[in-house]
């Protein structure tokens, strides 16, 4: 049977993979929140920040560069993106399709660049190996993951609730066109978001990279999660993407070890329990 | 009559009955002097025409943009499948049917829940549920062979003395089948029900407003598409001889929504030519390179932002243009 | 049996009280009009009445039956209709498509998925009936969007009596037109059948009193400040005080 350990061990694995689908379904939320779209690219970003991160961090030997610019790839291709993509498009489903196409052309682009096999970024020896609590053993990187998914969740919560660009962002996720009509450069915030939502997911995709290898596909699994803990966790909600990030991080581990036949059915059963009961998600509000 | 047409469909209504003569003599001939890849070539593009014409009566007509179509597509080729593999049943009729069935089934279920959403919502939602399907055949291997999917799947015998397993022959099955799901799925645009939907895509509201419960009209639509999509299914399993998890993909519902876009949504034959179109194109730049996905993606890019009505949209823009510099002269 | 019984509504938005316990009474055949400066909450009202929006609190009953939680196309076909301030039309669609589609919505043909649309020939004589006498009939091939302002306001009429309402909700008809173009609508509603009962929102009395309306209701900040003959109203110095759109 299972002890303590073991579950403690497992329910960690299940956090730490939830703070990873945090910093990406809160990019995806707050895109959707300010913007109206769906952003399909998202699990494309994930990718390409991961590609880039873990092989700029190979050529250096620096984890933070690596780190640094597997974020800023994200950055600039989002920000390319919403700057000579969307501003042609008047609608948002347009937008939504454009994306689309972006996710066929960088994973052409990354098996052109980086090839099909995986690659995996070992974790810096500092935060390698394992380090006890409480008489039990954790895996330090985890820890860390835990600790800036903690530190962003909290740093987006600040931003939205305590300066004036927050509030504008929240203002936006709540009421779209009144943030235009006040006067607001709608233009300028859009291009932000998108940039900034991007970035986030460049930044998962390197801070993963210890924990799950990067190859050709992950681009579409990366996107079902996130798309799959948005949906539970509610459209346009930065709570709804840490809730349901956790439930789904939790499902999938657990999933994973009880039933590895099926685990991706645990996730979808979360997913079809939250549909039939609260099709909008557990805080969506639509 | 008058009044019964717009001057742009008229334009296209007239030509259309001529021009789908000619096409379909063409495609009638055309096996005879062509390579066999070529001939299979355009079966595939003939059954995604079908699996594309469905999805345009949720898309195009109705304003309902549906990222999980492939769902009913890999319902159909899987019932078929477990059929005559697991099952050993072979009668052709029995097997379509019942993969029909099933479909409509799968498409009654999910659309109750897809229905109540629009826009970017629905978009999601039926993304969401058609991972379910995808789910299940991933990892029910006992019924479904996970991810090695089911081989084996013989082409029908219909009783006749030809052999199904010559693809000529098979081919104008299809063809046969392209014939009799594009003519009804048309005479269903043309309908009251047709242009009911139509009404509920520019202006849900209105049509309430004038006594349409539209949520029925949504419903109906959705079952439809998802039969059709399901006899897609069917056809192409027999085709390639088996199936498996690509089937009911998110990359297979993105394929049928690019063909849908890229073709033009608002013209009945748009996902037939975005079908050809693009199928042809993966078909072309994939014995180059093998990077066709990224020309695919370009593609879908500069028809949103340069040709929004797809190719048949600019096409009936550029006839109309042609038609009244002709009408001044 | 009145046509329309609405009693003690209520609806906010938010913090914003929209409309605040409103009550009147609407006999069949009757026609009343209801003015009330910008904001008082008369949209709201209808979009109370047709269903479109869930009340607060309060009853709507619509000859003799409670329809406050009865859904917006069941309201339509116990005899209800309205029009739009905001011209809400299927825009891509041509004219003849619109009007068509009206007839049809309360008839069982409308599901019918087998014979094309052009082969129901009642349909579109009763469309030409219809659209014929007020200039519309020419134009039966147009898409609405290429339509001038005025004739899609034409246009939403309409659509709005495609069904044989008993009871029809104008909302401001008139909003934005030329002298001539209201000289039309104010025709249409004059041959508009003895036994419609009709509410009418307008934004000034020339049309009130243009119509020859039997009652008027002034709604203000979402509640019915005066409720008489247009007579009456005009002479009310509480209603002119408040409201500055009208004068004589």
């Amino acid at each position: 049977m299972l002890d303590l350990g073991s579950l403690l061990n497992l329910a960690m694995s299940g956090i730490t993979f939830g703070m990873i689908l945090f910093l990406l379904a809160a990019g995806f939320e707050l895109m959707f929140g300010v913007m109206g779209i769906i952003n399909m690219a998202h699990g494309s970003f994930f990718m390409l920040g991961a590609y880039v991160g873990i092989n700029i961090a190979r050529q250096t030997g620096s984890f933070l560069f690596g780190i640094l610019m597997g974020a800023v790839s994200g950055a600039i291709v989002g920000l390319f993106t919403e700057r000579f993509l969307f501003r042609r498009l008047p609608e948002h489903l347009q937008q939504v399709y454009v994306t689309f196409g972006i996710i066929y052309i960088l994973a052409d682009l990354s098996k052109m660049l980086w090839g099909t096999n995986p690659y995996v970024l070992s974790a810096p020896a500092l935060l390698a190996g394992s380090v006890a609590i409480m008489e039990k053993l954790f895996p330090v990187y985890r820890l860390v993951l835990l600790g800036v998914g903690l530190l962003i969740a909290l740093g987006l919560w600040l931003f939205q609730e305590k300066t004036r660009l927050g509030s504008i962002v929240r203002a936006g996720v709540d009421d779209r066109e009144m943030v235009g009509v006040i006067g607001i450069n709608i233009k300028l915030l859009s291009t932000l978001v998108f940039t900034g939502g991007a970035l986030l997911a460049g930044f998962a995709g390197v801070m993963a990279s210890p924990i799950i290898p990067v190859l050709p596909g992950i681009d579409w699994d990366v996107l079902t999660l996130a798309l799959v803990v948005v949906v539970v966790g509610g459209l346009g909600s930065l709570r709804g993407a840490l809730l349901g990030a956790l439930l789904i991080g939790l499902a999938d581990t657990f999933g994973k070890f009880l039933l590895p036949q099926v685990a991706i059915v645990l996730v979808f059963v979360v997913l079809a329990v939250v549909i039939i009961i609260k099709p909008s998600g557990i805080f969506g509000g639509a | 009559m008058k009044g019964v047409f717009s001057r742009a469909e008229r334009m296209t209504y007239r030509g259309y009955w001529p021009l789908a003569l000619i096409l379909f003599v063409l495609l009638i001939v055309f096996p005879q002097v062509s390579s066999l890849y070529s001939v299979i070539l355009v079966t595939e593009v003939l059954i995604y025409a079908i699996f594309a014409t469905s999805l345009n009566l949720e898309l195009g007509y109705t304003g309902l943009p549906s990222l999980g179509h492939a769902a009913f597509f890999g319902v159909g080729g899987y019932m078929v499948s477990i059929l005559i593999v697991k099952g050993g049943i072979h009668n052709f009729w029995f097997c379509i049917i019942a993969a029909l069935l099933a479909a409509a089934v799968v498409s009654l279920l999910f659309g109750f829940f897809a229905i109540r959403s629009s826009g970017v919502f629905f978009l999601m939602l039926t993304f969401a549920l058609a991972q379910f399907v995808w789910g299940v055949t991933w990892s029910w291997r006992s019924l479904t062979g996970g991810d090695d999917g089911i081989s084996g799947v013989v082409r029908p015998s219909l009783g006749l003395p030809i052999s199904m397993s010559n693809e000529v022959n098979f081919y104008y099955l299809i063809l046969v089948f392209f014939a009799v799901a594009i003519f009804l799925l048309y005479r269903i645009c043309r309908s009251p029900f047709g242009h009911t939907l139509q009404g509920i895509r520019e202006s849900e509201m209105r049509m309430q407003v004038l006594g349409y419960n539209t949520w029925k009209y949504k419903y109906a639509a959705f079952i439809v598409a998802g039969i059709f999509a399901g006899l897609a299914g069917v056809l192409k399993a027999y085709q390639d001889g088996f199936v498996s998890p690509a089937y009911p993909s998110v990359a297979t519902s993105g394929m049928v929504l690019l063909m849908c876009l890229v073709g033009g949504t608002r013209v009945f034959l748009g996902p037939t030519l975005g079908a050809a179109a693009v199928w042809i194109i993966i078909s072309i730049v994939s014995s180059h390179t093998e990077y066709w996905s990224f020309v695919v993606g370009c593609i879908l890019i500069i028809t949103v932002i340069f040709a929004p009505q797809g190719i048949a949209g600019y096409l009936v823009r550029v006839g109309g243009l042609v038609k009244r510099a002709r009408a001044k002269s | 049996m009145h046509a329309l019984r609405v009693e003690a509504l209520s609806k906010s938005f938010g913090g914003l009280q929209a409309v605040k316990n409103v009550s009147f009474c609407l006999e069949i055949g009757e026609r009343r009009g209801i003015i009330g400066p910008n904001g008082a909450g008369k949209t709201t009202l209808f979009n109370l009445v047709t269903g479109q929006l869930r009340p607060d609190a309060g009853h709507i009953v619509m000859f003799d039956r409670d329809v406050t939680a009865v859904p917006v196309h069941q309201r339509i076909k116990m005899g209800l209709s309205r029009t739009f301030q905001v011209t809400n039309l299927l825009t891509n669609l041509t004219v003849i498509n619109n009007v068509v589609l009206a007839i049809q919505a309360l008839k069982s043909s409308a599901f019918g998925m087998f014979r094309p649309l052009a082969d129901y020939k009642e349909l579109y004589e009763e469309a030409e009936r219809l659209m014929a006498p007020w200039g519309l009939w020419e134009n039966s091939d147009m898409l609405v969007r290429d339509l001038s302002y005025g004739q899609q306001r034409c246009l939403e009429l309409v659509l709005s009596i495609a069904s044989k309402p008993k009871l029809l909700l104008l909302d401001e008809p008139t909003c934005g037109m030329t002298p001539t173009e209201v000289a039309t609508i104010t025709d249409m509603i004059h041959a508009l059948g003895k036994n419609m009962a009709i509410v009418l929102i307008a934004h000034d009395m020339d049309l009130i009193f243009g119509l020859d309306l039997d009652s008027v209701n002034v709604l203000h900040y979402g509640q019915i400040l005066a409720e008489g003959s247009p007579e009456e109203i005009r002479l009310n110095s509480s209603v002119r005080e408040i409201y500055l759109g009208s004068e004589d």
